[in-house]
């Protein structure tokens, strides 16, 4: 019985947990020059405390999700919208296609012409960090400071909520100043 | 203190109780055979011809399309499932990319066309052509070898080329998701 319930609680303590620091451990590749330039990283090779932000917005996505295939055109308006708030760079974008190879994952960026990086999780493991969530999911968290890794929001975005999104965004940036 | 302690076992048991009883109650999720049958074709081989109704009311002949351009056919077990609606949503993303290929997808399934109409209504439609080779029951699947022992279609993917020849025969286990990688290199490997 003890078994059953840590079965159906783990995915509760997972998204309980400090996300940040499971996804710290997962290293991934980033062979364009322009996303290693856009997340202000060197190395090729890197994990998610390596992005240079003060806040990083993390989807996680599948090609073949119906609901990440709708919110695609939003979530490339909200990535709009943040950069014309924050020019400077202080909110930075990246998604993993949950169980999707590299073809995939270009596949989808290359559909809905996303332009911040996307990286992809064929084994899951950023999926499985994150406590396996239903897709499209958004998170976001602290990238550097003294609260760096703390969770502000994470939600899955059926439909994206842009206005929360954006209010998180002000806040948090207004009260790092 | 004890409230605390007590809550937690309180959570506890419940949590227990509850996931003992969906085990008694609920679905069991059990894996099938990953391949059930054995596809007499390979590849350089002259494909099958077919004709089968779509769901939109027309009878699509696989040498009608092969005048136009090469073919893929994706055979799916059965609609409604989770990975055949997320296989067929996936390629739905596609289009471009098989266009540019000058290349035609074409997805069959053994149920009956009010099911696979109402099904693809739900996903929100999709770009390809849609047959049913519900009767004479699994005439096309048989005929492709992917026809399995229950009376569904193999999770298969078939290209053909202008000339009716295979050039990707792929059986893949029904309980997985091909990645769309084996469909993306075998286009590349089309010459026109």
């Amino acid at each position: 019985m003890g078994i059953f319930s840590f079965v159906l609680l783990f995915p509760l303590m997972a998204s309980g947990a400090d996300e940040f620091h499971l996804l710290s451990r997962i290293s991934f590749d980033l062979p364009s020059e322009k996303d290693r330039n856009y997340l202000g990283v060197e190395a090729s090779q890197v994990t998610i405390s390596d992005i240079n932000a003060e806040l990083i917005i993390l989807e996680v996505f599948n090609m073949y999700c119906v609901h990440c295939q709708a919110e695609a055109p939003r979530i490339n308006s909200l990535f709009e919208d943040v950069n014309l708030l924050y020019p400077s760079g202080q909110v930075k974008f990246i998604g993993f296609g949950a169980g999707n190879t590299e073809m995939e994952t270009e596949v989808f960026k290359g559909k809905y012409k996303v332009k911040f990086p996307m990286i992809p999780d064929s084994d899951y493991r950023v999926h499985k960090a994150l406590g396996e969530p239903r897709t499209p999911y958004i998170l976001i968290f602290i990238g550097k400071g003294p609260e760096v890794g703390r969770v502000l929001y994470r939600k899955i975005a059926r439909p994206l909520e842009t206005q929360e999104i954006i209010s998180i965004l002000e806040s948090n940036l207004r009260e790092n100043k | 203190m004890w409230k605390p302690l007590s809550f937690c076992l309180f959570c506890l048991l419940f949590f227990s109780t509850l996931t003992y009883g969906f085990e008694l109650i609920g679905p069991k999720t059990t894996l099938l055979k990953p391949v059930d049958s054995h596809s007499h074709l390979k590849v350089g081989d002259k494909a099958p011809l077919f004709q089968l109704p779509s769901i939109e009311g027309e009878k699509v002949a696989l040498r009608g399309l092969l005048e136009r351009s090469h073919v893929l056919i994706s055979f799916i077990p059965g609609a409604w499932t989770p990975i055949c609606s997320e296989q067929w949503p996936g390629y739905n993303i596609m289009e471009e990319i098989f266009r540019s290929h000058n290349t035609i997808l074409v997805g069959i399934s053994v149920e009956s066309i009010p099911s696979l109409r109402a099904w693809i209504k739900y996903l929100g439609g999709v770009w390809f052509p849609v047959l049913s080779d519900f009767w004479p029951h699994g005439e096309v699947a048989k005929s492709y070898g992917v026809l399995r022992s229950n009376g569904i279609a193999e999770r298969a993917l078939f290209l053909v080329d202008r000339s009716g020849t295979l050039r990707l025969v792929h059986i893949h286990d029904i309980n997985q998701r091909p990645p769309a990688d084996i469909i993306l290199n075998a286009l590349k490997g089309l010459k026109e």
